[in-house]
């Protein structure tokens, strides 16, 4: 038995041994020694000075030579190269900057705009097709060119690519912009009647968007906003509220701050949790679809306006927050039906009205979509909002009401 | 004479039945079934069952002897020697086709300029070694890496979950049972071609009554468990691309182990998938260079040397020259249509049939 045991552990690590050569068999052959690498993390792509050519950007982070800090300090290094397609961009490199790219840290790729409105998807090839390049690959839409925004020198001094990485990273807890990845825009694409959207980034120069700062040390940037894609064509975009509204029908909240007003007060909800669910069912109009949305949120700010008395019973309090949960309801069905108008306008289902229906009631779906999205003109859509405000903070009346 | 247990038994028709089909299951299935191929799958995996109890039954009547020599003996001699021929032209292309799928799983990713000759003779050292080791320790082997495979797939099946795409499986057979059914017969392929390694198998597994009952309910548990697991995958690779980009993929299982990432602090670790499948591809090609063995021995009488040197030189010059990129895929996959399917299936039915005939026969 013990020898047995003996042999066959034997056996295992031969086995083990042999089944690690062919890795090793590669051996040192075409090694390339970590400081000859180039290690890009964002890559801009524009449309090139030649007809059919592209400018590329390619981001990338130099580890500071003698640095002392020690820590994840990185210098810029960013450089442009004009190329007839996208996979000639390494011997352009290799040529110019002694430096072989290396793609697989490559995080974020930003279009141009004038690239976007001629189409993007030929781009794409290149990203989908070369394994090194994953699909989990943040895209972004320039306002302008992407190399201006990837030139853009940050007053944090950041790289301009890994500051938007940070952004899109944070939608994880507040979702303000559609988080569109290389894999999901290819599989929209695969969608017939959805038009895929990609979020704007744009520089923003003191006093734009509201947003104040001195531009001593560098300029700001913004990823709001959003382009609307079809056949991979950029054809138009989503305001700020129309974006959020997309949000919320595709059940893409987890957090928000909502400001509500009314002519006796304002406060700011924080949407702490939501589920968007949809209906197709028989209406009155005809077919339509129903969505469903369920928002829990607390308020993190509440002022009274004009000559109130403040609220301080609690019966008072609880009608206070109805009033409040009715608005943000109304609030929240404003920003749907934005989006659901603006897809209407241009008869571009971007929200995936027609996708949905094909989930739920395929029959129907197969009579209309030769005619889809002209259909969608005429598609009664109906929300049903519930919200439920779990909490108002530690006080009732605040330091705004005390005098009134 | 060599012998392997009913667990080995068990785990190798797992190990063989799941093969390589994992790499390729979501593009094949969604080609046609679309959104319901992961149906497909499942179904396809199960129609298999019959067949391989049917070939077990069939040989547990002729005990000590593989499917060739039972060939020869129910159809005749000369029948015998042209299935037995075909068998094995079929092996040595199938097993030379999986080892050059095993490099082009390595150049389409992890190492796309290395020479082909460097990878082809890094994965023929293990099969050789395992070729030369008996049947055994390929049993033996296939204890050891068929859980690993398994749980790199659930490994991935699990942390590819964030990355799914709202309710892409939906609607579910909104084209009717017919895409499900077309997918199913090509699912069917990979049961079958488990089946041209048992053939010559045979004779080396237990052969005693209680035995007998253990293998047919391993081999039904292993294939139900292999088609639960194919079909998981599937499952996966839709919700993750939609089944349109599914079906563009040539294995998207690979471009799964691409987007792996943990806390945004472990990437990258493909390679260390495409390591644990290359074992995968060592075994069914080592199953098939046996089986090819095992042909040659029954029907040309060579022994020893001359078959396994023969055999080892075809398996090295073969993947080296002649199957690469597009044009190995789809050799495998007319392979697998157009020859195995039809061959194991008319095979076994002719062979069931003769046996049948001759047992009445013989008692009138």
């Amino acid at each position: 038995m013990e020898k047995k045991k003996k042999s066959s552990l034997k056996l295992s690590l031969w086995l083990i041994i042999l089944l690690l050569i062919p890795v090793f068999l590669g051996g040192c052959g075409g090694k390339k020694e970590v400081e000859e690498l180039a290690f890009i993390i964002g890559i801009g792509v524009d449309v090139g000075s030649e007809e059919g050519s592209y400018l590329v950007t390619m981001q990338m982070a130099k580890p500071p030579v003698g640095s002392e800090s020690g820590g994840g300090e990185v210098e810029n290094f960013t450089v442009s190269v004009e190329v007839e397609r996208l996979s000639l961009l390494t011997e352009k490199v290799i040529e110019a900057f002694n430096k072989t790219p290396f793609t697989g840290t490559v995080r974020v790729i930003i279009l141009g705009e004038e690239l976007a409105q001629q189409g993007i998807n030929e781009v794409l090839d290149y990203f989908q097709r070369f394994y090194q390049y994953r699909r989990t690959i943040f895209m972004l839409l320039a306002k302008g060119n992407a190399k201006d925004i990837m030139e853009n020198k940050l007053r944090s001094s950041e790289l301009p690519s890994l500051s938007m990485i940070d952004i899109l990273e944070g939608q994880m807890e507040f979702n303000t912009i559609p988080v569109t990845r290389l894999g999901h825009y290819l599989t929209i694409l695969g969608r017939v009647s959805q038009c895929p959207l990609i979020p704007i980034v744009e520089v923003i120069k003191p006093g734009q968007k509201e947003i104040e700062y001195s531009a001593e040390k560098g300029y700001e940037q913004l990823i709001g906003d959003s382009g609307i894609f079809h056949e991979g064509k950029l054809v138009d975009t989503l305001n700020d509220i129309e974006t959020k509204g997309y949000l919320w029908l595709n059940d893409e909240v987890s957090g928000r701050y909502i400001l509500i007003e009314s002519d006796k007060f304002r406060v700011v909800a924080r949407v702490t949790s939501s589920k968007t669910k949809y209906k197709v069912k028989e209406m009155e109009e005809g077919m339509g679809i129903t969505f469903r949305i369920k928002t829990q949120a607390f308020l993190s700010e509440v002022v009274e306006k004009g000559e109130g008395k403040g609220i301080k019973g609690i019966k008072e309090w609880e009608d206070f927050v109805k009033e409040v949960e009715i608005l943000l309801r109304e609030a929240i069905q404003k920003e749907c039906e934005e989006a659901v108008e603006k897809s209407k306008d241009i008869e571009m289902d971007f929200i995936g009205i027609g996708r949905k229906i094909e989930m739920k009631n395929p029959k129907y779906w197969k009579e209309i979509k030769d005619t889809w999205p002209e259909e969608l003109v005429d598609f009664p859509v109906e929300y049903d909002i519930h919200i439920d405000i779990n909490q108002t903070g530690l006080s009732r009346s605040g330091p705004g009401s005390f005098n009134k | 004479m060599e012998r392997i247990s009913t667990h080995q038994f068990i785990k190798l028709a797992a190990a063989l039945v799941l093969g390589q089909s994992f790499l390729s299951a979501g593009s094949l299935s969604t080609m046609i079934a679309g959104r319901d191929g992961w149906i497909a799958t499942f179904l396809g995996f199960l129609a298999g069952i019959p067949f391989i109890l049917l070939a077990l039954s069939i040989s547990f009547r002729y005990p000590g002897k593989n499917f060739l020599q039972i060939t020869e003996q129910v159809l005749g001699k000369w029948l015998g020697k042209i299935i037995g021929v075909i068998y094995i032209l079929l092996t040595i292309r199938f097993g030379t086709l999986i080892v050059s799928q095993g490099v082009d799983m390595y150049t389409r990713t992890v190492l796309p300029i290395m020479s082909h000759y460097v990878i082809v003779l890094g994965i023929l050292l293990i099969i050789i070694y395992l070729f030369y080791s008996g049947i055994e320790v390929l049993g033996r082997f296939s204890e050891v890496i068929y859980p690993i495979i398994f749980l790199s797939l659930i490994f991935i099946a699990i942390f590819i979950f964030p990355h799914f795409e709202h309710g892409e499986l939906f609607p579910i057979l909104a084209d009717g049972l017919v895409p499900i059914i077309k997918v199913s017969v090509q699912v069917l392929t990979w049961p079958l071609g488990y089946i041209l390694f048992l053939a010559g198998l045979l004779p080396f597994i237990p052969r005693e009554k209680k035995e007998q009952k253990k293998m047919y309910k391993g081999v039904i548990r292993a294939v139900i468990i292999v088609s639960i697991l194919s079909t998981l995958l599937v499952v996966v690779q839709i919700s993750t691309f939609g089944p349109f980009e599914a079906a563009r993929l040539t294995y998207g299982l690979l471009v799964l182990s691409n987007m792996v990432e943990v806390l945004n602090a472990i990437s990258g670790v493909e390679v260390i998938f495409t390591l644990i499948w290359m074992g995968s591809i060592v075994l069914k090609s080592t199953a098939l260079i046996f089986a090819g063995y095992w042909g040659i021995q029954t029907i040309f009488g060579i022994k020893g040397k001359i078959a396994s040197i023969f055999l080892c030189l075809l398996y090295i010059l073969i993947p080296i020259w002649l199957f690469r990129g597009s044009a190995l895929v789809v050799s495998i996959w007319e392979m697998n249509q157009f020859i195995i399917t039809p061959f194991v299936i008319v095979w076994l039915l002719i062979l069931w049939g003769g046996d049948k005939w001759k047992r009445r026969k013989k008692a009138a």
